[in-house]
Formats: C-alpha cells, structure tokens, sequence
C-alpha cells in the first residue's frame, strides 16, 4: 500500500483518468473532491460496506427455504 | 438459450430477456447477468436469478410499491454513467426474507435500477437518509393451517 502526503490543494492521480484533489483540511476533517471517467462509480465507504453487508444478507436469505414467501400472505403497507 | 439453476431448476430464455448489470452487485462483483422472474401470480416479489450462478438469487420488489414518490429521477441521473440518460427506468428493491420471527425488510437506500430500453443497469446507491437498507414495509398474515391428514392406524388393511 502506498502512503503519501498532500497539502491544501494538492492532488493525486491514479491510472490516467482519477484525480483525487485536497480542497480542505479542518480539524480531523479532510475535505476531497474526486474526479472520474463516466462509469466509475464513488462512494462513502463506510455506505459501500453497509450495502455489501446487506447484499449478503439478502442472498444468505434468499438460498434459504423460501416457504415464508411462498405460505405468508404478504402485504405491502404503503406510507 | 438455457440455465441450471438451484431454485427454479432449468430455465429456457431468450437472449433479450436478460437484464444486464456490468458493475455487478455490491459486493457481488460477478453477478453481471440475470433473469427477472414471477414468484407467484398473486405476490408482490419476485427473482432476480443470476444466469452466471446457479445458486445466487435476490427476491426483489418495485420499491414503488412502498414509496409512490421515490426518486426514479436520480436513478435516470444514475444510470447516465453508462452513456445515455434513459427514458424509462425499471427499478427493484432487493428484499432480505430471513427465518421467522425476523422482519421481511427492504433495501431502499440502494436500488437496481434498469434501462428499461438496453435492459442495462446497476444497484445505485441513493445516499439519502430518507431512505434505509432495512426498510421494514410488509405485513404477514399467518400461514393458513397446513392440511393434515388424518392420522391412520399403523396397521389397517385398506381393502
């Protein structure tokens, strides 16, 4: 894994195409503006993980005996 | 064309019918085709089977269900990335249906939403604290009573 330094307003580039640039510095709180090619998606990590948690969940689930969708009667509340 | 699947045994299709998803699922890089299939006439979910894996399926339901208003606009913005903003989005919400007692609940935070036109799409995630990975949307009445038959003696001869 690489480790490197930036100041305000300095930048990284990875591959050609990504630049991920230092807007800010506060307190603990690096503020980042990331610059992509169409296609490539960015997220939060912390959001990434929680919706692979729940990708996983839902696929454990589903491999289950799925007699609970098949017997229940399930209804859809709406708001 | 034909899949082996573990849930729905061996499905015939034809090559339009597959939804395709490039990025995968997150956190399921490889599930890149799939087939959108029926769980029952009468029920609000259906399957996402991937045609790749036969073991990997997701019930999913149409999030419009739920929420009249959600946001189909930034989906489209979404699904831009692939080089057309679409005119149509077909969007499912993956639901986790774990063992009874738990809840059925509903990923609403981050949807699959599909061109409906190139049947080409992703699972978007919406960053919106509006909406939760474990939207909980579903009544269950209980299952009716299983039909038993009545219990015959162990040794009578049915004439």
């Amino acid at each position: 894994m690489l480790v490197l330094s930036r100041k305000q307003g300095q930048s990284i580039v990875i591959g050609n195409d990504i630049i991920i640039s230092v807007k800010e510095i506060r307190g603990k709180t690096v503020r980042l503006s990331i610059k992509t090619p169409q296609g490539i998606s960015v997220y939060r990590e912390e959001i990434h993980r929680e919706i692979a948690e729940e990708n996983r969940r839902a696929a454990a689930a589903a491999a289950n005996d799925d007699s609970r969708l098949g017997q229940a009667k399930v209804r859809v509340e709406t708001k | 064309m034909k899949i082996a699947t573990d849930r729905f045994g061996e499905i015939e299709f034809k090559q339009g019918e597959l939804l395709h998803l490039p990025e995968g699922i997150i956190g399921f890089p490889g599930f890149v085709r799939a087939l959108l299939l029926d769980h029952r006439k009468d029920s609000p979910f259906r399957w996402l089977q991937s045609a790749d894996d036969p073991k990997l399926a997701f019930v999913v339901i149409d999030p419009l269900l739920m929420v009249a208003d959600y946001p189909l606009d930034k989906l489209c913005d979404a699904l831009a990335r692939f080089g057309q903003r679409p005119n149509n989005v077909a969007v499912a919400a993956i639901a986790t249906v774990p063992t009874a007692p738990l809840p059925i609940t509903v990923n609403l935070a981050a949807p699959l939403a599909f061109d409906a036109q190139t049947r080409r799409g992703a699972q978007i995630i919406l960053d919106n604290p509006e909406f939760h990975t474990k939207h909980m949307i579903v009544r269950e009445d209980p299952p009716p009573p299983a039909e038993t038959e009545p219990p015959q003696p162990a040794d009578s001869q049915v004439p």
